[in-house]
């Protein structure tokens, strides 16, 4: 049974009955309907509870602006939290609940917090749980749960959803009379244009309006307006879209819905799609919002905005009352009268603020007979459930004051009309300006930041004519600057505009104290009323960023859609300032709230970041190694037998590595080749050492250099022929190094001849690491590696298997090693190849953590690790790598006097006392002894392991003056508080005169 | 000998996708079997620009962003850089480096995958996560682009009306770039089964 459908009209399909549950209730709607005018149609007055004083609240508005009927909808894995009732379109089987109310929606023991408002003013929650600091977490715990902002599911979200990159040259938001007309205007012009609409179908206000178009009903004229522009191949129509988000460069975000409406029923649709809009130029057509009117007790269920009562009657043919009062300081509510009086509703007051006037509305509503009270208010509203009456006064149009005369009127249902504020959300976010219009009683967009215009009612034209003019006329001269030829005259006929502009009306006031009345509330969403403004003034805050930020207002979803001009009104009462000086507060995304899935679109689980793999993952996984993420790379981290553990997988591979032979992976390498007249010249500058005394095939370690002087990166580099060389980085730094390689040469030394190119991907490179690994390659038949022929540090070229490699004598473990370069295509055949030969030698293949481990023993730092950016190549011992002899990036830099202060920290070696226990990587070095606080700290550990070569932990860390304090003990403190007792050695833990590198 | 120790990182994605050809509004393919090689030197140094000519008999495209198809593709990269795409079959050059009469080349064969995109909703695929305006950036067929796609640099092109586009992505970016797609089209492929 649904009490107030009305037996005919509206645009719903009353042959496609739906069910649907609200607050477990089973209810019937029509297909049509939105979740608001179902509820409305099945009489359920109260929605919700408000978020701060748990006042009962019903249906409000009729669009994004809604404030009160905020939902949880959906069952199970699709439930979502903080849904607008008149945002939803309604499908059988719609399940809904109110997100607050306890027990029940009807009695929350909550209303207490409203019996006790004259505590609760603003600010009480940043004054009085501020005390004692320690117990927030358990304020916080129950705060939340008052606050009742409903749950997100337990379970995955079963839907997917999408992202779409487009380009236009015109962009139009909003689908009402303005932005149809300037769509109508920009296809015939032949420009690329989309247009987007939140609602199922175009039209904004057109429909429900009586008004005629061409001699059309308003709605016939959209729907060939439409049929139109959906024909138009240069026009593209989005509905159920709404533009949400306006950035630079006139970028906007659009979130289009696609099974929302009918969630289970539609294959395999993604959910919603994010459009990704990049448009020339930008239509703002988004319309107004009807202002509320500020009284006592102006929330109660019962009370609604009048065009959401006219949009409820002719839309969806929803009457919620029969006894109906209107208040209003403006013409457009008389509307709401006549759409009453069409449907058979005969008691109709209008309590109108204005002086005794006339104008079309009133004339007409004279001749209907509507009752209107002049020069009167409404004070009050009786009833706390449900509206059931209010209480009018006298208004003394001189001093905005009303007498205390009081005449009270039953009604179930008030709507009001406080005027018209532009939604100028879009052009706000884009980085616009809005004045106050003296004339309009709002602000309106000035100033545009972005190739944008506003247009119709957002832009301060209320009535139909001047809305379709002004579209068109901004349109045209946007399509002009855009190079597009204008259509022949499009010329429409309408009816002159009737509407009188409204006569301000902020609050309800006799002139006492706000605090002595009931809640006059201004933001129904956050509960910010007129007291609320008031104590923040009293308190300090002037600026209406402060007062925002004071008492909420505007907050949260709302965004300042509904009560931000009230309130701004009445701060300039309180400041006696004129409005115009109180400004605007900014309109940040998302205009009306957005899923998480939508944003997030296809990058979700493995598409969230690109996994690298390497040309020999293959081997990795079907040894199972367990897998490190090195930048975007997967990287085996060792390779356990059956049941092993990390810690003994690292000690057999990092003494297969000490005793015999291992393999590893190093493909990950960044590598660069450089080739030019001037690749010499150019290398000279950047790296730290001599390289022109390398001669051809010879390798040297080297490091750059940031402007600062700090080591940036870090690699071995090879001479392949005079005027050719092949670097390698950290796998981490290839991508920056490139970039800062790239970036020297194009904008500061163009003029030398260098090219550049990466060979990361191109080469893979095995390392062959231990006293063995020259017979596996001999076995190979590489020739030319014999100790004598090949000395540390050179290369030469080969081949095996008929491949073509290139094998450098370079060691990053201290063993005799050799790094294998082969063409990609073929790196997992070398690798089998290398695994097969090494058998004999019991050939060991190590991950990552075994490299750690060995370099670590041998004091080689890793960039990154062991330095963070403020570590010079003294600091990490590395001094020797300075040539005096040229200049280099970040040279001049190491003679800053705080780059030549005695007490930086130096990189040194680090023992447990104990030698048992492993330090914790960044422990910090203090004092032993040192309570007094603040301690100082000397420095931090960098890296640490267990050596099993050396059968104890060795750790690295950076200490202040570390190199003059080998021997000294100090304490080593972990995070978890653990201290243990250290001393300071040197950084090479095994082999320091490096023998082992140099075997047969 | 040495083709059969090739091995190309998107083997099993390859023949997951020969399924199902007739029925795709997007299709993806994997090519393999190509060399690529990066070629540098100066546009205007003549010795360059013949000494690329008597090597592949065929010029190096001069126009910002375009591709010449002739017995190999070459693409234009940068002021003096081009890719350029050949049948592996055909041997180019054995071994790094070359370097004569100004021009550089540096074998990337190891180093690039290609994938081919076609059908009438090909466009829409790429741009789910690719920024670039398709209409103006890639007006006709023989356009090329550097570009952003799912997180991975890719020189994106368009060789026929279909459409298709080819899209050279990093070896190691390759399987990341191929399940995306092989996801992304999947929403235009299912409407009309």
């Amino acid at each position: 049974m649904q009490k107030n459908r009305l037996k005919t009209g509206g645009h719903i399909q009353r042959d496609d009955i739906l069910n649907f549950t609200f607050n477990g209730k089973k209810l019937q709607a029509y297909k049509g309907d939105t979740l608001a005018s179902a509820l409305l149609a099945n009489d359920i007055k109260i929605v919700g509870r408000s978020f701060k004083y748990h006042r009962p609240r019903g249906i409000f508005s009729c669009g994004p602006e809604e404030p009160n009927a905020i939902l949880q909808v959906g069952s199970g894995s699709r439930t979502e939290a903080g849904i607008k009732a008149t945002q939803v379109e309604l499908y059988d089987g719609l399940i809904a609940s109110s997100e607050k109310g306890w027990p029940s929606l009807h009695f929350d023991v909550a209303i207490i917090n409203d019996w006790l408002s004259k505590m609760f003013g603003a600010g009480f929650y940043y004054k009085t749980f501020m005390y004692p600091a320690k117990f927030w977490k358990l304020y916080e715990y129950f705060l939340r749960k008052m606050a009742g902002f409903g749950y997100a599911p337990d379970e995955n979200d079963p839907d997917y959803y999408s992202h779409h990159n487009e380009h236009c040259d015109l962009l139009i938001v909003g689908a009402g009379p303005a932005g149809i007309m300037s769509a109508l205007v920009a296809s015939q012009s032949g420009a690329n244009v989309i247009i987007v609409d939140e609602k199922e179908k175009f039209g904004g206000k057109l429909l429900y309006s009586d008004e005629k178009i061409d001699n059309m009903s308003a709605i016939e004229w959209v729907e060939r307006a439409q049929a139109e522009l959906e024909k138009a191949p240069n026009v593209k129509c989005l509905k159920r879209s709404t533009a949400f988000g306006y950035y630079d460069y006139n970028f906007l975000t659009v979130c289009e819905r696609y099974t929302d409406h009918s969630p289970e029923t539609t294959v395999n649709s993604p959910r919603q799609k994010l459009w990704r809009i990049r448009a020339k130029s930008v239509v703002l057509a988004q319309g107004a919002f009807e202002r509320p009117l500020v009284f006592s007790n102006n929330d109660r269920p019962g009370v609604m905005l009048a065009s959401a009562l006219s949009e409820y009657i002719k839309r969806f043919a929803v009457l919620p009352g029969r006894n109906i009062a209107i208040f209003t300081n403006n013409d457009s509510a008389y509307q709401t009268a006549i759409d009453l009086k069409n449907v058979g509703v005969d008691s109709i007051i209008i309590i109108d603020s204005r002086p005794e006037m006339s104008s079309a509305a009133t004339i007409k509503a004279s001749e209907l007979n509507i009752e209107v009270k002049f020069c009167s208010v409404v004070t009050n509203v009786q009833g706390s459930n449900k509206i059931k009456g209010i209480e009018i006064a006298k208004l003394n149009s001189e001093t905005g004051l009303h007498d205390n005369e009081l005449i009270y009127r039953d009604c179930d249902l008030l709507a009001i009309s406080g005027g018209w504020s532009p939604a100028v959300h879009l052009h706000s976010q884009s980085g616009g300006r809005n004045a106050w219009s003296e004339k309009l009683h709002c602000f309106i967009p000035k100033n545009t930041h972005q190739t944008n215009t506003s247009v119709g009612s957002s832009n301060g034209f209320w009535g139909l004519k001047d809305c379709l003019e002004d579209a068109k006329k901004r349109t045209s001269e946007m399509l002009t600057d855009l190079g597009y030829e204008l259509p022949e005259k499009i010329s429409f006929d309408v009816e002159e505009s009737t509407y009188v502009s409204m006569s301000p009306l902020w609050r309800v006031k006799d002139g006492n104290d706000p605090e002595s009345y009931p809640k006059q509330f201004i933001d129904y969403q956050n509960d910010t009323s007129v007291s609320d403004i008031f104590q923040a003034v009293r308190e300090g805050y002037k600026n209406i960023e402060h007062v925002k930020r004071y008492t909420a207002l505007g907050f949260g979803t709302d965004q300042g859609k509904l009560g931000n001009i009230n309130g701004m009104a009445i701060l300039a009462e309180v400041l006696n300032k004129p409005i115009a000086d109180i400004g605007t507060t900014t309109f940040r995304p998302a205009y009306t709230p957005v899923s998480f899935g939508v944003c997030a679109g296809q990058e979700i689980g493995e598409f969230f970041d690109p996994i690298r793999k390497t040309a020999i993952h293959d081997f990795h996984e079907n040894e199972a190694s367990p897998f490190e993420l090195v930048g975007q790379w997967l990287r085996p981290w060792y390779f356990p037998t059956q049941n092993e553990t990390i810690e003994s997988a690292v000690k057999r591979e990092s003494l297969a590595v000490r005793n015999s032979l291992g393999i590893m992976d190093a493909s990950t390498l960044g590598k660069i080749d450089v080739q030019g007249k001037d690749a010499l010249n150019f290398l000279e500058r950047i790296y730290t050492h001599d390289v022109s005394k390398m001669a051809i095939g010879q390798c040297a370690y080297g490091i750059m250099l940031g402007e600062d002087g700090m080591i940036k990166d870090d690699g071995v580099m090879t001479r392949m022929a005079e005027n050719h060389f092949y670097l390698t980085t950290t796998t981490g730094g290839a991508a920056t190094v490139m970039s800062w390689l790239e970036q020297w040469h194009q904008t500061e030394w163009p003029d030398l001849d260098v090219y550049l190119t990466s060979l990361t991907e191109q080469l893979s490179t095995i390392v062959l690491a231990g006293p063995n690994s020259r017979k596996v390659l001999k076995k190979l038949m590489v020739t030319g590696i014999d100790k004598e022929s090949m000395k540390f540090m050179t290369f030469v070229n080969a081949k095996i298997d008929d491949i073509d490699v290139d094998v450098f004598r370079v060691s990053f473990s201290g063993e005799l090693a050799f790094e294998i370069n082969v063409d990609s295509n073929y790196a997992l055949h070398l690798w089998n190849i290398l695994i097969e030969a090494g058998k004999e030698y019991e050939i060991t293949p190590y991950g990552t953590e075994t490299m750690h481990v060995l370099r670590a023993e041998k004091g080689f730092i890793i960039v990154g690790q062991d330095t963070d950016g403020s570590v010079n190549p003294e600091d990490a011992g590395l001094g020797w790598m300075l040539s005096r002899k040229k200049d280099f990036i970040g040279k001049r830099s190491l003679l800053r006097e705080d780059s030549i202060r005695n007490d930086r920290k130096q990189l040194v070696g680090l023992l447990s006392l104990d030698g048992k226990t492993i330090i914790p990587e960044g422990a910090q070095i203090i004092r032993k002894g040192a309570h007094k606080k603040p301690i100082p700290m000397y420095g931090h550990v960098s890296s640490s392991y267990y050596s099993p070569v050396l059968g104890h932990p060795i750790a690295m860390a950076m200490i202040e003056s570390g190199r003059d304090r080998h021997g000294e003990e100090f304490l080593a403190v972990a995070s978890c508080g653990t201290e243990i007792e250290v001393k300071v050695v040197n950084p090479v833990f095994y082999d320091p005169s490096g023998e082992r590198q140099n075997v047969e | 000998m040495l083709n059969e120790s090739k091995h190309h990182p998107l083997t099993g994605i390859k023949k997951d996708l020969e399924k199902n050809r007739d029925t795709q509004d997007a299709f993806l393919e994997i090519d393999s079997n190509l060399s690529f090689f990066i070629i540098r030197g100066e546009a205007e140094n003549k010795l360059f620009f013949d000494e690329v000519f008597n090597l592949l008999g065929q010029s190096l495209p001069l126009e910002p962003n375009t591709f010449t198809s002739d017995k190999h593709q070459l693409y234009w990269l940068g002021p003096n850089e081009w890719l350029l795409v050949a049948d592996a079959e055909k041997k180019i050059l054995v071994r790094n480096p070359s370097s004569k009469n100004g021009m550089h080349i540096i074998n990337q064969s190891g180093a690039l995958i290609q994938m081919k995109l076609s059908g009438n909703r090909a466009s829409n695929a790429i741009s789910k996560g690719c920024t670039l305006n398709l209409e103006k950036s890639l007006p006709k067929p023989g356009y090329c682009a550097q570009t952003l796609m799912a997180k991975s640099n890719i020189v994106l092109s368009l060789t026929d009306d279909k459409p298709t586009y080819n899209i050279i992505v990093r070896r190691s970016f390759s399987e990341h770039l191929a399940k995306w797609l092989q996801n992304a089209i999947e929403e235009f492929n299912s409407t009309d089964i």
